[in-house]
């Protein structure tokens, strides 16, 4: 129950972001941010979606749901996606629409809503791995960590990092160690390829999905129900 | 149609160092009750949870042939978000039940258990033990399952619903579906018992249709529980 209010929470902040971008700037600007951080609402579904059920019990009760519970669990990702795919969708015409009058009507933005789609399926491939080792909504909470970490980090040691900042800044990685640093940053801050300069990089994320939900697929294959 | 509705055989599951259940193998006959018995450790829990799909046996075959497949765990544990009139709902729509239908049948098995309707708009984890296995049963039985297995059926109950929950045993019985009961309540287990399973660390040790082994006069007592003590000890 206190994850759901966090949840509540956290969705109600959400909303008064953009709300509050949208009144004080423009709904255009609002868009912005919603394109930026929508993928968050996959996250934060994401959080617990494993290990309560496991270790509570309450995961045996999917047998009368005529279900192996390894398939329930598997199957969670998918309701997840559809669930922050259909709310994403609901926002993003609320937004486009409420901007409409002050620019105009923009392809790209649906392209950055793909990406976010894709950066979302990653948190929910993620998040989803992640609850089978973490309780209640620390899965999500590190996440969220890791985030803060690595823009402090970037906050202390800018004279140190200024080549991989202007790397992101221009978006052009011209080695292969600088790929491979943001193909790390990426991994961490998925959301960075909603930015336009970014957007081929969706495939990357697309890909980091996919091992996360093959990982997923793993872990339920082996999970077994032994706490009574 | 085979007469077991239930069929292990080989059933071996080890916990790291520990083998918990070792070639273990025996059957539940269609229309029958089978008792499961075993000490504390013996291995009934691994066994029932490799057969429910909660473990992953390391070795060895499970064959069930039921359609609906039911189960009362010794500590039941619900969705905690969901209230017990949610969680009947679900049951009923995942078995085809008729929202219409729903009421009747969850008043019948209701009055069978003893169960006062009146909690059933409050989530479930909020009800007493005695309440929570009772919901259990009530889960169950709005769909009639083929093979009911049950971990310590009488656990957590008072007297009355003690009978009340062995006559539904024989009713079901009475219906040719089969129930698996695996308990440490000898005492109650005999009354309705007409078959028995007993495991002893891990392995089958008796495996017999009661009546027949009390025909054979194999132990001067045939007590369920001299059995029990005999075999399991």
């Amino acid at each position: 129950m206190k994850a759901a209010k966090s949840l509540y929470g956290l969705a109600a902040a959400f909303l008064a972001v953009l709300a509050y971008a949208g009144m004080k700037d423009t709904p255009a600007a609002a868009l912005k941010f919603f394109l930026f951080l929508f993928p968050y609402v996959f996250l934060l579904l994401s959080q617990d979606m494993v290990r309560g059920e496991v270790d509570s019990g309450s995961l045996e009760n999917v047998i009368f749901l005529r279900q192996d519970f390894r398939r329930y669990l598997l199957g969670k990702n998918a309701v997840i996606a559809l669930l922050g795919g259909l709310i994403s969708f609901a926002l993003f015409g609320i937004l486009v629409l409420a901007s409409a009058r002050s620019r105009r009507f923009d392809l790209h933005d649906f392209a950055e809503l793909g990406a976010g789609l894709v950066a979302g399926l990653y948190y929910t491939g993620l998040g989803g791995f992640l609850s089978y080792f973490l309780k209640a909504g620390s899965n999500v909470l590190v996440i969220f960590l890791g985030q803060a970490a690595v823009a402090v980090s970037f906050l202390l040691s800018a004279g140190l990092n200024t080549g991989f900042l202007q790397n992101l800044s221009s978006g052009f990685f011209p080695d292969f160690p600088s790929r491979l640093k943001f193909i790390g940053f990426v991994a961490l801050l998925p959301n960075t390829v909603v930015s336009r300069k970014f957007l081929p990089w969706t495939v990357e994320v697309a890909g980091l999905s996919l091992v996360f939900f093959w990982l997923q697929f793993r872990m339920a294959a082996r999970l077994e129900l032994k706490k009574q | 149609m085979s007469e077991h509705v239930l069929q292990v055989e080989g059933l071996s599951k080890r916990y790291g160092a520990v083998e918990a259940v070792e070639g273990a193998g025996f059957t539940a006959g269609r229309g029958r009750i089978t008792v499961f018995l075993g000490e504390n450790g013996a291995g009934k829990t691994t066994t029932l949870k490799c057969i429910l799909g909660f473990l992953r046996p390391d070795a060895g075959r499970i064959v069930i042939r039921a359609r609906r497949l039911g189960y009362v765990p010794e500590h039941p544990v619900f969705f905690t978000w969901l209230t017990g009139r949610d969680i009947l709902s679900l049951t009923g729509r995942v078995y085809g039940i008729r929202e219409a239908d729903l009421s009747g049948h969850v008043s019948a098995a209701a009055a069978k258990l003893g169960f006062d309707e009146g909690i059933l708009t409050r989530r479930v984890q909020t009800y007493s033990h005695g309440n929570q296995k009772k919901f259990s049963y009530l889960q169950n039985l709005i769909f009639t399952p083929d093979l009911l297995i049950v971990d310590e059926p009488f656990s957590a109950l008072d007297p009355v619903s003690i009978k009340r929950v062995r006559d539904i045993f024989l009713e079901l019985k009475g219906q040719g579906r089969t129930a698996f009961l695996s308990s440490h309540l000898i005492s109650e287990a005999e009354k309705i018992a007409d078959d028995v399973v007993i495991i002893k660390k891990g392995r089958i040790c008796f495996r017999a249709k009661l009546a027949a082994f009390r025909e054979n006069h194999v132990l001067p007592d045939p007590s369920l529980e001299a059995i029990f003590l005999h075999f399991a000890r």
